[in-house]
């Protein structure tokens, strides 16, 4: 109640000035003071401090910065899909029994339609069965997967290494008689900064460069700069032409090597073909309609950590902005299943391309043949908020206990939108 | 003068051997690294029993649902084949030493040691006709050597493209199954001359009719590129199976030839598609011997068939 008379009480007071001023000056202030409120308020300024509360909603001012940010910030609408990894319905599937003759009992359990029906642009939302909640080996992927080893538009090298003893032969190669330019860009592990360069390919050229070196023709206009770390390499053909023949041109490959024990990692680099017809912008939506989309899941099949042989999983996520330097951010999880047909599960959390050691298997202490009691694992990859591309190092010992090391490519399953921006 | 001619004599045989080479790159290649259902190893290697070089051969089932497989091992030497059968449950990883088989007494799977060079071929037996019965396993090959080199590679897969049983003939045709690759396109590190740097390819035919035992010879044709832009050519013989250097193909491959480290290779068989992979040999700056598995990119296809027994 005392506030209440309080404000009445001012409330009268500021009402009293207006007629006190009007009656001192012998002038019709107030026709004059609402004549400049009026004027004023029509310029959304208020004549008086008294009166500015009641005007302009404050958030009609904020509303010129919203035009300054891309659209395509809006790629990082998809998390989402971090629900259905709450899920704990994973339990289930643990109570199979252990030996494989039951495996039959399975079948029932399989939700999928008989037939795929997938869509030309694959929604990024997880299958919502109930069977299959948060286990991301056995529910079924939508989407189409990149086709893999066929002339690319857009290629991915998820893996490139230097270092004094280390280095990496990255090799290009136009599969079509046009001459075709490439906008490339390195990002460094350590800090996602990023290193562009242009390479252009005469007709059917192969080009190669190794990475601690770099490389520069003024013939061909091509200068690649030496890389330094660990990262990776996106490259996409820069075609002004629409039609897709001058697009999915593109092929690569890399040869990692150690330069004193020879131990020597060679891969193809991740290809995405050009679907839509359409000259080259800098922004790359693997939709599956301007191209094809990034996998969901990435399958392997692992040699489990036996004696001091420790293999490594790269991973790197497929949306980037480049343009923003915006870093992409997601959690990775893992399902592992052994010969028996045993499901175990890891994740981890993972900024652009992870910190160095993040890779290694000894940090999933189910990667080892001492949990999974087989030489062999199927292990299943999937990157939560955007999707994932990448590889496995293995490593293991042979005869003799000789160390072995070589690349283990994915196959990949289901499709899912992100978009790479290159500025 | 020489120079000039020389350059018109290249850009001759490479216009002449890229119209040759265009003319067959129709059809739809296989796409790869998808669920398949047909698997198709091209380089299994045994020697010494496997003491001085064994492959790892794996394979996955990508389904929720148990599969069985048909696979056939083919011996470099005599062209036969050695049948066996192999079952997956739902999602199961399997891997065995060529060298020394596999045998499982709680599922119905026995696979016999191999004790030579060869191919290894898997078809997928569906329980029922829809395409996702069929489309259902990948798979993947170490080659390793007690000398340290390793050769991992993917196998080729073949995808189920219609509803349908699974019969003796395979008809690799873009209709039943997706077609074997007309072309196929090699990045490779050119050799300096060195028996550390002779990097090896292996070639198998899709066609193969593996119960009358017939192998018909087939022509493969090779187009080099080099950074240049410069056209070379060479060809070869393959029966049933064939594992050179590409020294014994052509000195094309050599660095001292080429003009250039690395080359764009072309590969495709004349009577038949072929399938091939190249093995990397070469030495690091510090003169360290280095290996890899080399698989080409794939253009154009080609219809083949696959006859089992």
């Amino acid at each position: 109640m005392r506030a209440i008379a309080v404000a009445v009480g001012l409330a009268a007071m500021l009402s009293a000035q207006p007629t006190r001023a009007a009656t001192t000056a012998g002038v019709d202030w107030n026709a004059v003071l609402r004549a400049l409120g009026g004027a004023l308020n029509s310029w959304r300024q208020a004549p008086f401090g008294a009166q500015t509360p009641t005007p302009r909603p404050p958030t009609r001012t904020q509303t010129p910065p919203r035009t300054s940010t891309p659209t395509r910030i809006g790629t990082a609408t998809k998390s989402p899909t971090v629900t259905a990894t709450e899920t704990l319905t994973r339990v289930p599937t643990r109570t199979k029994t252990p030996t494989r003759t039951a495996t039959s009992t399975r079948v029932p359990t399989d939700t999928r339609p008989p037939t795929r029906t997938f869509t030309p642009r694959p929604t990024s939302t997880p299958v919502p069965t109930t069977s299959n909640d948060g286990q991301i080996a056995l529910a079924a992927a939508q989407g189409q997967p990149p086709a893999q080893k066929l002339a690319s538009a857009f290629v991915i090298f998820p893996y490139i290494v230097t270092s004094p003893t280390q280095d990496t032969r990255v090799e290009l190669m136009n599969m079509s008689d046009q001459e075709i330019d490439l906008q490339c860009f390195y990002v460094r592990q350590s800090d996602c900064i990023e290193v562009g360069f242009f390479v252009s390919l005469t007709a059917n050229q192969p080009l190669s460069w190794l990475a601690n070196d770099g490389a520069n023709n003024p013939l061909t206009f091509s200068a690649v700069p030496p890389f330094t770390g660990v990262g990776e390499l996106k490259c996409a053909v820069a075609s002004p032409r629409a039609e897709l023949d001058f697009h999915n041109v593109l092929q690569g490959r890399v040869l990692i090597y150690d330069n004193i024990s020879g131990e020597t990692v060679g891969y193809d680099a991740i290809g995405f073909q050009k679907l839509s017809p359409g000259g080259y912008t800098g922004v790359i939506n693997l939709d599956g309609f301007t191209y094809e989309s990034c996998p969901d899941r990435l399958h392997f099949i692992v040699l489990t950590r036996q004696g001091v042989a420790t293999s490594d999983l790269i991973t790197v996520p497929c949306a980037e902005d480049l343009l923003n330097q915006t870093q992409t951010e997601t959690v990775v999880q893992l399902a592992i299943i052994n010969e028996f047909e045993q499901v175990f599960s890891s994740s981890y959390r993972q900024k652009c391309l992870g910190k160095p050691g993040d890779q290694t298997f000894a940090r999933f202490g189910t990667l080892s043949k001492a949990v999974l009691g087989t030489d062999t694992a199927h292990l299943i990859v999937r990157g939560v908020s955007t999707p994932l591309v990448g590889l496995v190092i293995d490593r293991f010992q042979g005869q003799g206990n000789t160390l072995h090391t070589t690349a283990n490519e994915p196959f990949l399953e289901g499709g899912r939108d992100s978009t790479v921006v290159f500025p | 003068m020489r120079q000039v001619a020389s350059i018109l004599r290249f850009t001759a045989l490479g216009i002449g051997i890229a119209v040759a080479l265009a003319t067959g790159a129709r059809g739809e290649a296989p796409p790869q690294r998808l669920p398949s259902a047909v698997l198709i190893y091209p380089l299994v290697r045994v020697e010494g029993a496997g003491a001085t070089v064994d492959t790892r051969v794996e394979i996955v089932n990508l389904t929720a649902r148990p599969v069985d497989l048909k696979c056939i091992y083919v011996n470099n030497t005599t062209c036969f084949g050695i049948d066996f059968h192999i079952r997956l449950t739902a999602n199961q990883p399997l891997s065995w030493l060529a060298s020394h088989g596999l045998f499982s007494n709680t599922s119905s799977t026995a696979v016999p040691p191999f004790s030579s060079t060869g191919e290894l071929k898997c078809i997928v037996q569906p329980d029922q006709e829809g395409v996702d019965f069929h489309n259902a396993v990948q798979g993947r090959a170490v080659v390793f050597g007690a000398d340290g080199q390793t050769i991992g590679y993917s196998a080729v897969g073949i995808l189920r493209l219609v509803d349908g049983p699974l019969e003796h003939t395979i008809p690799l045709d873009g209709v039943t199954y997706s077609q074997c690759p007309d072309q196929q396109h090699f990045l490779f590190v050119s050799s300096t001359g060195t028996p550390a740097s002779e990097s090896e390819i292996v070639i198998a035919p899709c066609s193969e009719d593996l119960e009358n035992l017939v192998a018909p010879p087939t022509t493969v044709q090779f187009e080099i590129i080099n950074e240049f832009e410069q056209h070379l050519s060479a060809s070869t013989i393959v029966t049933c199976y064939a594992r050179r250097t590409l020294r014994q193909v052509s000195q094309s491959f050599t660095r001292a030839t080429l003009g250039s480290e690395t080359g764009h290779l072309i590969v495709r068989g004349v009577q038949t598609p072929v399938l091939a992979m190249l093995v990397d040999h070469f030495e690091t700056p510090a003169g360290a011997p280095a290996t890899a598995g080399n698989e080409p990119a794939l253009r154009g296809g080609r219809s083949a068939e696959i006859r089992f027994p």
